[in-house]
């Protein structure tokens, strides 16, 4: 999972990394509270989960209440790469002089994290790959020793920073090196990581990636997860319930057991010329309530056509998952038509359970596809 | 011969106890998978389905000989279960059990691998020598015995296109799902090194998705020409494209950036002469014409 840049922040904070005195506002009212304590100028940052904000002009400053109110009504009303803004980071302008880059990341293929340092910040490290590969050093680490001072020095050095100066880097690359192992951090990334016109070393920005599988041992997680709103509140509800739930953007609802058949099942619709609406895997050995589960969950989207099933029964059974579906007839609204290709461990059973209630099953999974998107066709 | 077991591997079950181990190992059982024992700290003495249980693999191991390890203990148990198969010498190490952390996964594997062990998993439905051998999660009925071999990064979706292998003529010489977290043991292109040497496959198909750079991984392999046998892959989560930073299902099928996207992924295979099938059924177009 992501995190907010306000949420990488305070994990940086906790961990000695110094940060610009900031809030979080998710009103107008509680923008001019937070600029209030920090002290103007500010800057006022979009808080979203994915893609660039600086290229989309978000990213404002303010040196007064009437400017930032200006800021703050304009932003609130935007939509970035798909996501509604609702909240705001207000934050104490801080004097740049020169920008860096620092990052942690896990190299999954490898099996080993890297850091990577640039003089060149502000920008997207892949651009500075592509441009200025002298300005950045990347290098394995190994994951129990990790980062350690003297490997900080030598990554500094071969940048040309030395001495006193370097001796500032040195707690940084340290601090965040410890986040990103204790919090289970897949990836840590200060752009940019600032040296301001006082003399200090602050993290301007936080993009954090933190481990799923971790929430057992990193109680936080579920704190930052129970805030979100929006798509991201449904997929997250989905998920304590042991269903994995994608929302995309069609109309045709997609039900499969297993994520790779299920993904398979989103690609056929899209093949065969329908929209998926979204992506939703009820797992192994689902029962009759997690199928009805995953059905209530796409009627909540609203804007579902056709649900389309395909269930591969191995651990799954087939009596089980009809059992949910029928259910799911009897309690909810169901008023869209529903598609279901059901095969594997006991499909007779499942498949007479439907029939009787007036649903065809199939047992090819293209042909079920194929009706499901004539079906889309046919609403519009 | 085949790789990683035969038909007399002998297997322990950790976590027998559970739900799902239980549940399993009857279902090994009637597949002919030799359980000689189980292990579940605590309840050492017990049976399951006429499996000896003991609470160590180690004491597990003085009254049994076994080689290999399937592992079905909760995600915050799986790092002692995992070591504990590791110091004890077994191999392979099947690990079911979803929800790993990935910095745990790490460790293992590397403690794995310093001494030779293969780690398959975490997060998989194990490993199957149709007619011979099962220690995994995989329905048996829907796999048939002969020279095609599967590498799976999925579950269900391997039961689909081994059914329609097998029910147009082409029986799997062995079929290992290596699991959906981004992290793991075994890997696509270090599967492809086992089975180049493996008599028994003719052909081999790989089911990829989206996230990590296995596929790519692989195709640079193929591309070498460090593999002889005809490769035929399908990658699944082509229209995941529109939601990145966000997994799909497992762990591992997740577009970071630049990496992981489908259309990478199939550029490498094509590039490395290996035919991607558009659909799933397709597979066994492309197996035909090779």
């Amino acid at each position: 999972m992501f995190l907010y840049e306000h949420e990488g922040k305070k994990i940086f904070a906790e961990h000695n990394i110094p940060v610009p005195p900031s809030g979080v506002a998710f009103s107008p009212e509680e923008a001019l509270e937070i600029a209030k304590r920090v002290g103007y100028p500010v800057v006022v940052k979009p808080q979203i989960l994915g893609g660039r904000r600086g290229k989309a002009g978000a990213i404002r400053f303010a040196d007064n209440d009437d400017e930032l109110m200006k800021h703050v009504n304009e932003l609130f009303a935007l939509e970035l790469h798909g996501e509604k803004v609702e909240r705001l980071l207000i934050e104490k302008k801080v004097n740049i002089v020169h920008e860096y880059y620092l990052s942690y990341m896990l190299d999954f293929y490898e099996r080993r994290p890297i850091v990577m340092f640039s003089t060149e910040g502000g920008i997207e490290i892949e651009e500075v790959a592509r441009t200025k590969p002298e300005a950045l050093v990347k290098k394995y680490l190994d994951p129990e020793m990790g980062m350690t001072s003297f490997i900080a020095m030598e990554v500094l050095n071969k940048l040309n920073i030395r001495g006193a100066e370097a001796k500032k880097f040195v707690p940084i690359f340290l601090n965040l090196w410890k986040a990103f192992k204790e919090k289970d951090l897949l990836l840590a990334e200060i752009n940019p990581l600032v040296k301001t016109a006082e003399g200090e070393i602050i993290a301007v920005d936080a993009r954090v990636m933190v481990d799923d599988n971790s929430e057992y041992r990193q109680k936080w997680i579920k704190e930052f997860k129970e805030k979100r709103k929006g798509k991201e509140s449904l997929e997250y509800q989905a998920k304590e319930k042991g269903i994995s739930f994608v929302v995309l953007d069609g109309d045709i609802g997609v039900i499969g057991n297993g994520a790779g058949l299920t993904m398979a099942t989103v690609d056929l619709v899209r093949e065969f010329g329908g929209k998926p609406a979204n992506f939703l895997d009820i797992g192994g050995g689902a029962g009759p309530e997690r199928v009805f589960t995953a059905i209530d969950l796409l009627l909540k989207l609203g804007n579902v056509k056709v649900i389309l099933m395909n269930i591969f029964g191995g651990i799954t059974r087939c009596d089980l998952v009809a059992q949910g579906i029928l259910e799911a007839l009897k309690k909810l609204n169901l008023n869209i038509p529903l598609v279901v290709r059901l095969t594997g461990t006991n499909e007779e059973q499942g498949r007479k359970m439907l029939e009787e209630a007036g649903i065809k099953a199939y047992t090819n999974m293209i042909e079920a596809v194929k009706k499901a998107v004539e079906i889309g066709r046919g609403g519009e | 011969m085949t790789v990683l077991v035969n038909k007399d591997t002998k297997v322990i079950v950790q976590g027998i106890t559970g739900r799902e181990g239980s549940f399993h190992t009857k279902l090994m059982l009637e597949y002919g998978t030799k359980i000689v024992a189980g292990v579940t700290p605590g309840k050492g003495g017990e049976e399951v389905h006429g499996v000896p249980v003991y609470d160590s693999v180690r004491d597990a191991l003085d009254h049994h000989e076994a080689q290999a390890s399937i592992i079905f203990v909760p995600a915050r148990f799986v790092e002692d279960a995992v070591m504990e198969a590791i110091y004890n010498g077994l191999n392979p190490i099947v690990v079911i059990t979803e929800g790993i952390p990935i910095w745990t996964t790490m460790k293992l594997v590397s403690e794995a691998k310093k001494r030779g062990i293969y780690i398959v998993g975490p997060n998989c439905p194990g490993l199957i020598v149709p007619g011979e051998i099962k220690i995994g999660i995989m329905p048996g009925h829907v796999f048939t015995s002969g020279d095609v071999a599967v590498i799976s990064r999925s579950g269900t979706l391997t039961y689909e296109i081994s059914k329609v292998l097998s029910d147009h003529g082409f029986g799997q010489s062995i079929v290992i799902g290596i699991g959906g977290d981004p992290v793991k043991g075994l890997t696509i292109p270090e599967a492809l090194r086992l089975l180049e040497s493996d008599p028994r496959t003719k052909k081999i198909v790989i089911i990829g998705e989206i996230g990590g750079v296995e596929e790519e991984k692989a195709a640079e392999l193929i591309k070498k020409g460090e593999i002889s046998k005809p490769v035929v892959a399908y990658i699944a989560g082509k229209h995941a494209t529109m939601r990145t930073g966000v997994s799909f299902g497992h762990a591992g099928a997740i577009i970071l950036g630049e990496m992981g996207r489908p259309e990478t992924k199939i550029r490498a295979f094509n590039e490395a002469g290996v035919p991607v099938a558009r659909l799933p059924t397709e597979v066994i177009d492309h197996l035909r014409t090779l």
